[in-house]
């Protein structure tokens, strides 16, 4: 009944590879500043179809939940290093699998596509102007962005004028 | 909610007030070393980069792409200064609600392996 070490790698293998993308949460941080993160929840896990976007982690801002369903049609995963998750909605129904096995051979619809490359530039434009990144914040983009097409959105008149509306509009919220 | 940005400017601040993180002192004024908010806390002046890495608190939800296999664990690119650990034990594995406790085996880690094996068969990579 010994487990070699190659039977033992070749087993956890077949769970993550390098390259797979995984949210976690942070269960402890070590004397030397690494952390040792945990799936142990049904929410967290290996990530399959979806779009990853790196901006700084000082932009995220600290919420109670990170994992968004955006009423534009989309999931959003908010890691606090920066790291953000869009993918399709998530059914909040569909669990039991412990978030492991991927779902790579579902064909994602082209309107639902387009939702999440919308978000992807509305997110790195917002990141680009320095601004806080959060459910609100990226709702209202995305709203704002609905008047350009999805590639204008990659241009600098663009990014700046949607992050002075989206600006705008939060402002106003909150006064209110 | 925009952060101000400030470049490295000099500081006109003397001697009197402390000096924080993120910057230094030069002819007698402190002087921002990295670009960021600043700080001021009755008279400690730091800044808060706005480039930097992701330092972890406990809690916190990471999205992170795993870099290494090794044995009893995984090793995740957090944008962190270290790559961050996610240990076998940490995981939970499909089945895991199902455990038939009929499964036993001489130690606990042992008998969880073997669920481990029997389960793996259903999974399609």
């Amino acid at each position: 009944m010994r487990r070699r070490n190659t039977e033992d790698e070749q087993m956890m293998r077949k769970f993550l590879q390098e390259g797979d993308l995984i949210s976690a949460e942070v269960q402890n941080v070590y004397t030397d500043g690494s952390l040792s993160l945990h799936t142990r929840s049904l929410k967290y896990g290996k990530l399959s179809q979806g779009v990853l976007v790196k901006v700084f982690p000082s932009l995220i801002k600290r919420c109670k939940t990170h994992f968004h369903n955006l009423a534009c049609g989309a999931s959003v995963i908010l890691g606090n290093n920066g790291f953000i998750w869009i993918s399709p909605t998530i059914n909040t129904d569909v669990e039991g699998s412990g978030g492991f096995t991927q779902n790579l051979n579902e064909p994602v619809p082209r309107s639902d596509r387009e939702v999440i490359v919308r978000l992807r530039n509305c997110i790195l434009a917002l990141a680009q102007c320095k601004m806080a990144l959060y459910d609100t914040s990226i709702q209202y983009a995305y709203d704002e962005s609905l008047k350009y097409e999805i590639d204008e959105l990659l241009k600098q008149e663009a990014i700046f004028d949607l992050a002075f509306l989206t600006q705008h509009r939060l402002r106003i919220q909150d006064e209110q | 909610m925009s952060f101000i940005r400030k470049i490295p400017l000099k500081n006109l601040f003397q001697i009197p007030f402390a000096r924080g993180h993120g910057t230094y002192v030069n002819d007698n004024e402190i002087k921002a070393s990295v670009a960021g908010v600043m700080e001021k806390v009755n008279k400690l002046i730091s800044i808060r980069p706005l480039k930097n890495r992701y330092v972890g608190e406990i809690g916190d939800v990471v999205v992170g792409r795993i870099t290494d296999v090794q044995q009893k664990r995984w090793k995740v690119n957090t944008n962190s200064r270290l790559d961050s650990i996610l240990f076998l034990a940490a995981v939970n594995l499909p089945g895991g609600k199902n455990l038939n406790i009929g499964i036993f085996s001489v130690t606990k880690t042992q008998s969880q392996f073997t669920i481990f094996i029997t389960n793996f068969s259903h999974l399609n990579r």
